[in-house]
Formats: structure tokens, C-alpha cells, sequence
């Protein structure tokens, strides 16, 4: 696997997470720091660069305050552009787990086997989750 | 999800580029791919030096079963042997009559010779299922007399009939026991023994016969429905009338295919019809459903390994393995096409190749 190739992927999934560019640069580089000190995770790269990542933010999380959290819309987007805020809300109205499948799949475009790894179920469960949510997705617009 | 609403996904949460891949990650790349290689080049060389001295081996091996083949007697070639006083080799059928002629010969010219000194020539034909042993005393200094058209040739043979002849004959179906010529019992020095040995491989050429008399019919079938299923796959959201023609010949093939595991009378089968019966209908996709479907292939898997022979459980893992990589490659791929026009194909899919591998397994089991 090319490292290069995963770091962007890596630095939307953080920044999905943190809602920050430096903190999520920051949390994608000391995700590699930890995985190039395992090797061993070397067959399963993508899934572990996930893993290691969603547990950074998850910790990296907790020590912001909540109030600083909330990201805002930028008047640029916000002008002319009414679908993507419609959309950005209806995300924001997903559970958390469901918000993270959608980046996951269509964001990063991730195999569903992959998704699948990461959650713990079968491929069958997470194709039928994922529908579910589109489909939630597609009612909110 | 259509592809507008993707794009402006991007947009929303991959619109900010990283700043570029650093350095010192680069540079720890480098070390731990230095490290990897450390290790691994001597493991390489280690095998390689390994294959090497094997395939030296075997070809060595393989040089001296050559030199040790039987070659074809002819009478000028015993002359020119029994001249130069060498040790003659003999193909399994001619041994038995030359040997015949030489005792006779031995005991009509000097009798008292054979009394003295003997020695023991053991011929060995050997089948997967029987081995034939043969075993001639005859003396171990014998005269010779050859009669040929304008000479008679006289010679002392040392060691004639000490090499050991094995040949290896095709299998067949009913071990062939060669012919015993009719002077073995005339000559009082010959003793013929015949064993028969049950050897431990018959019972897997049992096995084998079973699998492959049923199972070559109903694997080309399955194969064919396969392409069918794959094909009314891509055909999805291409051509309706098309995707409707493969689907019906498909599920004309399943038919047939059930029908032949009902047949062989599967005792899995009216089961999995079951559970599959139940899993159709519109209110059972649910997860109990699917850890119904695990267990019973656990279960099936287990009672295979418990059952059969460890030989044709392998096969049955390999085509396991075989079907998991055409699963994967399929669910990855073609799937893609099909995913947004319905969830109830996803579900029929999934099904029909739970099926097929169930199907996979009990052609190796019956």
C-alpha cells in the first residue's frame, strides 16, 4: 500500500470527525506515526489507518470544549448554493454512526467490505444499512 | 444515491486539501521498508537454496529410475551380454520364460552345478491394489547354451538373475494377474509365490470414484448457472428484456439442479429449502435470518469434516475458496451497477449465491 495515496483519505475522515484543518492534520499525521510502528498491520492497512484514526479524534474529542464544536456554514456556501445546505443538515441530522458509514462509502469511497470490517457485521447488514440510510437521506431533501 | 448528491458530499467534507505528504513520514517508510528487507532476504535466499537443493534432488532421482528401466531382451542382445559376462536386466513377462530356458538348460548339461551354489531372483509386479511376488531359486554359476542358426555359443553366467525387476502398471478397475507360464511347475529349483495386498489407498479411490460419478454432470450444470446469474446480474440496468431472458433460464437451471439433489437424496437439502423458503418471504430479512443462514453452513461444514475423508474435505474447502474470491469480485463489482435500483435484488442476489455455494458443497458430499 502507498502511504501518499492513504493520507488524503485519512485527513477528510479526520476532518469529518474534528471539524478542524489543523487538529485534523495534526491527528492524520500522528495516525501514520502509529501505524508505521506496527508492521503487522500491514495486511489490513486501510482498515487499521481507520481504526487508529477514529480512536485519535475520539480522544482528541474529549478534551474540546463542546462549544467549539459547532461548525458554521460560511456565507460562500451558504449563498446560492441551498442543496448543499439542505444536505449538510440533513447529515448533521444522522445518528453519528450513520453520518460516518455515508463519508466512509461516498466521501472516501470505501468498499463495503471494508465499512463492513470496521463495524463488525456482515457485508450483507452494512449494504442494507447503508440503503436505509440513503434512503433517510433522500426523504430529509 | 445519485451522482449529484455525491459530488456535492465531496464538496461539503473533502473539499479541504491537506497540506503536502511530511517528510519525516517519508523517511520512516524508508527505515521500516529497510528493516522488512532485512529481514526478509535472508528468509528468501533460505527458501530459494531450499527449492534448489530439492529440485537437484528429484532430478537426480528422477536420472536414476531412467537408468534403472528394464529394456527389451532380444536373444542377440543375451548373446552379446552372456559374452561380455554383465548382469542381464529382463522385462517382467520375458523374465519368467529366459529364466525357465536357463534353468533347464543348467540342469540338463551339469545338474550336479545346481545343487551346489543358489541364488534367489525376485520378480515384483506391483498395482495399486495388488502386488504379485515371484521369487525362482536357481543356481548361482550356470552354463548357458544358446542355439543359434550357425552357431552354438557356451558361456559362464555370474549373477545372472540378481537385479530385481519392479514395473508399475496402469490402474485399471480389475487388478490384472499376469499369466504364470506352465513350465514353473516342471522345474523342481522354481518356487512361485503370489501375495495380495489390500493396500490403504483403495479406500480413497472409493471416494473418488463416488465423487466423480455423480458429480461432474451437476458441476458443469452449476458452472452454466453461474454465467447466468452473473450475466443477468450485469444485464440489470441495461436491457430489461435481456435481464428477464437469463433470469428465466437461470431459474429453469435451479430447477433442474434441485431436482437432481433431491435425486441423490441429500438429507441437507429439504432443510436449507426451508430456511430459504422462510428467508424469502418479505418481512424475514432480518439478522436472525442471516445467523440462521451461518449456522446451518457451520453446521454442514462440520458434519463434512466429520464424515468424509480428509482428501475430499480439502477439495470442498479449496471450491470454498474459490467461490469466495468470485463472491468478492462479484459483490465489489458488478454489484456496483445494480446497487441503486433496489434493494430487493441485493437480498434475491445474496440469496441465490448462498445457494450456489450450498450447492458447491453437497456436489462434494454426495
Amino acid at each position: 500500500m502507498k502511504i501518499e495515496s492513504e493520507y488524503t483519505r485519512i485527513f477528510h475522515y479526520c476532518l469529518y470527525w474534528l471539524h478542524h484543518k489543523e487538529d485534523a492534520e495534526d491527528m492524520t499525521q500522528e495516525t501514520f506515526l502509529r501505524y508505521l510502528q506496527h508492521p503487522e498491520y500491514e495486511s489490513h492497512a486501510r482498515q487499521y489507518l481507520y481504526t487508529i484514526a477514529r480512536n485519535l479524534c475520539i480522544d482528541k474529542l474529549r478534551k474540546i470544549p463542546p462549544d467549539s464544536l459547532n461548525e458554521e456554514i460560511t456565507p460562500e456556501q451558504n449563498l446560492g448554493i441551498p442543496e448543499r445546505v439542505a444536505l449538510k443538515m440533513a447529515m448533521d441530522a444522522l445518528p453519528d454512526e450513520d453520518r460516518e458509514i455515508i463519508i466512509l462509502r461516498y466521501v472516501n469511497g470505501e468498499k463495503i467490505s471494508l465499512i463492513a470490517e470496521m463495524f463488525g457485521v456482515s457485508r450483507f447488514v452494512m449494504s442494507k444499512r447503508i440503503r436505509q440510510v440513503t434512503q433517510k437521506l433522500k426523504k430529509s431533501l | 444515491m445519485n451522482r449529484k448528491l455525491r459530488k456535492t458530499l465531496k464538496e461539503i467534507y473533502a473539499s479541504e486539501k491537506p497540506s503536502e505528504y511530511p517528510d519525516f513520514l517519508k523517511e520512516i517508510k524508508k527505515e521500516r521498508d529497510k528493516k522488512q528487507f532485512r529481514f526478509a532476504a535472508p528468509v528468501m535466499a533460505l527458501f530459494l537454496a531450499a527449492f534448489l537443493g530439492l529440485y537437484g534432488y528429484c532430478e537426480l532421482l528422477e536420472a536414476r529410475n531412467h537408468s534403472a528401466e528394464p529394456q527389451e531382451e532380444t536373444l542377440e542382445h543375451l548373446k552379446q551380454a552372456t559374452q561380455q559376462k554383465q548382469p542381464i536386466a529382463f522385462s517382467p513377462a520375458e523374465s519368467i520364460t529366459t529364466q525357465m530356458e536357463t534353468v533347464s538348460e543348467t540342469s540338463t548339461s551339469n545338474p550336479a552345478l545346481s545343487a551346489e551354489l543358489s541364488t534367489t531372483q525376485t520378480t515384483v509386479f506391483t498395482t495399486t491394489h495388488t502386488t504379485i511376488r515371484m521369487e525362482t531359486t536357481v543356481p548361482e554359476t550356470a552354463v548357458t547354451q544358446i542355439h543359434l542358426p550357425n552357431q552354438t555359443v557356451t558361456e559362464t553366467v555370474p549373477e545372472v538373475f540378481a537385479e530385481e525387476t519392479e514395473t508399475f502398471l496402469p490402474e485399471t478397475t480389475a487388478p490384472p494377474v499376469p499369466e504364470v507360464p506352465a513350465e514353473i511347475t516342471a522345474i523342481p529349483e522354481t518356487t512361485a509365490v503370489l501375495e495380495t495386498t489390500v493396500t490403504e489407498e483403495t479406500q480413497e479411490s472409493e471416494w473418488r470414484c463416488l465423487d466423480l460419478s455423480r458429480v461432474s454432470d451437476v458441476e458443469a450444470l452449476q458452472a452454466s448457472y453461474w454465467e447466468l446469474r452473473r450475466q443477468e446480474a450485469m444485464n440489470w440496468s441495461m436491457n430489461s428484456r435481456v435481464y428477464e431472458d437469463s433470469g428465466r433460464q437461470a431459474d429453469e437451471m435451479l430447477s433442474e439442479l434441485t431436482t437432481l439433489h433431491r435425486e441423490n437424496g441429500n438429507p441437507y437439502y429439504e432443510r436449507y429449502h426451508s430456511i430459504l423458503v422462510n428467508g424469502i418471504a418479505p418481512d424475514s430479512h432480518t439478522r436472525a435470518y442471516t445467523e440462521l443462514k451461518d449456522t446451518f453452513m457451520n453446521e454442514l461444514l462440520t458434519d463434512l469434516e466429520n464424515t468424509i475423508s480428509p482428501d475430499v474435505f480439502q477439495a470442498i474447502q479449496a471450491s470454498q475458496q474459490d467461490f469466495q474470491e468470485k463472491f468478492d469480485t462479484f459483490w465489489e463489482g458488478d454489484l456496483q451497477l445494480s446497487y441503486e435500483m433496489g434493494s430487493l435484488y441485493t437480498d434475491y442476489l445474496e440469496m441465490e449465491l448462498i445457494q450456489y455455494r450450498v450447492l458447491l458443497l453437497m456436489n462434494y458430499f454426495y
